[in-house]
């Protein structure tokens, strides 16, 4: 390291510890963004236009199958809302699940651990412009849903939606930050939900879209703000290096 | 300067690393033990990315886990096993780990070109890794150690899969960079440190054995190597009465270099012993 690199870091240090946590935070993540950028960001172009593609094509294509879906039968109601609620969440697991796939291609992750910027620091940077991709299409989904006739109450859908994705994301991550058995958070608790998904829609008389319908919407709101708040925190746990306890 | 303190490493029951201590300053540090004595373990938290169970590790006096970025950005590490993305080239995989180091874009252009040519991999900068040997993997992961310019380099196993030539230019390497810089080089291949180490660190049923100078070492067996001619209906039992160092074939008999404290033999002849020699004989019921 040269001496003015070296001095640049001892600047650094000393402003840093007049920092709030928050501060720190919020300006270490836009550093690391600023060095990786989406070139870096994303483990390839595969990984990018999955991304893209999915928020463009995939999201407007479930609100055409809703739309088919509803027009088959005079008499069936699509289950929006519940589905909103329990389906969300994949589309933000689909895009972790990939990284993990694409990240095995690779298996040692030794090098990127022992960076200024480690690989779990980029994993949360990751998971964070996963989370607002899944809410822009979560946007596009109500938009082209209700331009489809399939009626979706914007607030209503829109936060019944980010409350499942949140939900699901913050309990995601809270087991990645304090459980090391990989198998629970990647595979053990999205079956769970996948399973209690399936299970709720399968089991007669259990009025899952009743049920959803029947909360207010501000319940909806406060519940999708509690979640989005332990999720940024968790992203905040991830980013410092410092709680870090896993082993490589 | 990189300080060890009593640091014991535990997996459940199983003791990898017992109260080792241990001081690293600058030069070229051997960690010579043979495969599964803890070399890597100590390498990798070293490298933070173990723990002790029971220890500190300090760098100028900070515990290295509570410095976090700041005492990675003074590392430079290369894994036994690198781990790299089949279809990057070298130049894109440098770039990547240089933005993970915090390094400047237009600076980083400049240091990457600088080290495939250090690296001998220019001809090859575009070219996806995945078609590259074991050597030319090793020497990508070589370089991206270097890439932040570290004051202390931690390398594990770091000639695994270079030819001699390659091994050669890599110590030489070496060698130049060690004179402002603090250099940890984990090894079971003797050579690899023999001609550049200043000090060599021996570890032994989980604990250090020796810390010292090559010359320390071979003096510490000093009077106690020999060679002599063995004939070759004789050569089993002589190897089961003393500590064979090496072999070789002389007309017809074996040219024998062994490790003995008995009185010598007239048939014997004494040598200087070489740090190989310290090696075999400090791990010999290991062999066994």
């Amino acid at each position: 390291m040269t001496n003015e690199h070296r001095n640049e870091q001892e600047i650094q240090t000393i402003v840093r510890k007049g920092m709030s946590d928050n501060d720190r935070f919020y300006r270490r993540l836009f550093k690391l963004y600023q060095m990786i950028g989406f070139r870096h960001l994303f483990y390839d172009g595969r990984e990018a236009m999955f991304l893209v593609l999915s928020v463009l094509l995939f999201m407007p294509l479930v609100a055409v199958l809703f739309a088919l879906m509803q027009e088959a039968s005079a008499t069936y109601t699509v289950p929006t809302l519940s589905l909103l609620f329990m389906g969300t969440p994949f589309y933000f697991y689909a895009h972790m699940l990939l990284f993990v796939v694409l990240k095995m291609e690779q298996p040692g992750i030794e090098v990127e651990q022992a960076t200024h910027f480690n690989l779990v620091q980029l994993t949360a940077l990751r998971t964070l412009v996963i989370a607002v991709s899944s809410l822009i299409g979560i946007t596009f989904f109500v938009a082209f849903a209700n331009v489809l006739g399939v009626h979706i109450p914007v607030l209503q859908g829109l936060a019944v939606a980010c409350s499942g994705l949140f939900l699901f994301a913050s309990i995601y991550l809270t087991l990645m930050t304090t459980i090391q058995k990989k198998w629970l958070w990647h595979w053990g608790f999205p079956t769970l939900w996948i399973t209690m998904t399936i299970g709720l829609y399968l089991v007669p008389g259990v009025p899952l879209e009743g049920i959803v319908q029947m909360i207010p919407t501000g319940v909806y709101t406060v519940l999708a703000i509690a979640a989005f708040s332990y999720f940024y925190s968790q992203i905040q746990i991830l980013f410092d290096d410092t709680k870090q306890k896993g082993e490589v | 300067m990189l300080t060890i303190e009593n640091v014991t490493k535990k997996y459940g029951t199983s003791t990898v690393l017992k109260e080792l201590s241990l001081k690293f300053d600058t030069g070229v540090y051997g960690l010579l033990a043979p495969n599964g004595a803890g070399k890597t373990t100590l390498i990798k938290m070293m490298a933070t990315l173990l723990f002790p169970t029971s220890g500190s590790i300090r760098y100028n006096g900070k515990d290295i886990y509570g410095m976090g970025a700041t005492y990675r950005d003074v590392i430079g590490y290369l894994p036994q096993q690198f781990g790299y993305y089949k279809n990057d080239t070298p130049t894109r995989y440098l770039h990547y780990i240089a933005a993970l180091k915090g390094l400047d874009y237009k600076k980083t252009k400049v240091k990457v070109e600088e080290l495939l040519e250090t690296v001998a991999l220019t001809e090859v900068a575009h070219k996806k890794m995945k078609r590259f040997s074991g050597g030319m993997i090793q020497r990508v992961g070589i370089a991206q150690a270097l890439l932040n310019d570290p004051q202390l380099l931690i390398l594990d196993e770091p000639t695994a899969g270079l030819d001699p030539k390659e091994r050669a230019r890599f110590r030489n390497m070496l060698s130049r960079l060690s004179k402002e810089r603090t250099i940890i080089l984990s090894t079971h291949i003797v050579a690899d440190v023999e001609s550049i180490a200043n000090e060599i660190v021996m570890i032994k049923d989980w604990k250090l054995l020796y810390k010292d100078s090559i010359d320390t070492l071979c003096n510490s067996i000093q009077g106690e190597v020999y060679e002599t001619l063995v004939a070759h209906e004789e050569m089993e039992r002589f190897r089961e009465t003393y500590v064979i160092l090496g072999e070789r074939q002389e007309n017809a008999h074996v040219r024998a270099r062994f490790h003995t404290t008995a009185p010598v033999q007239r048939d014997w002849e004494v040598v200087s012993p070489q740090l190989e020699d310290v090696f075999l004989t400090v791990y010999q019921d290991e062999r066994q």
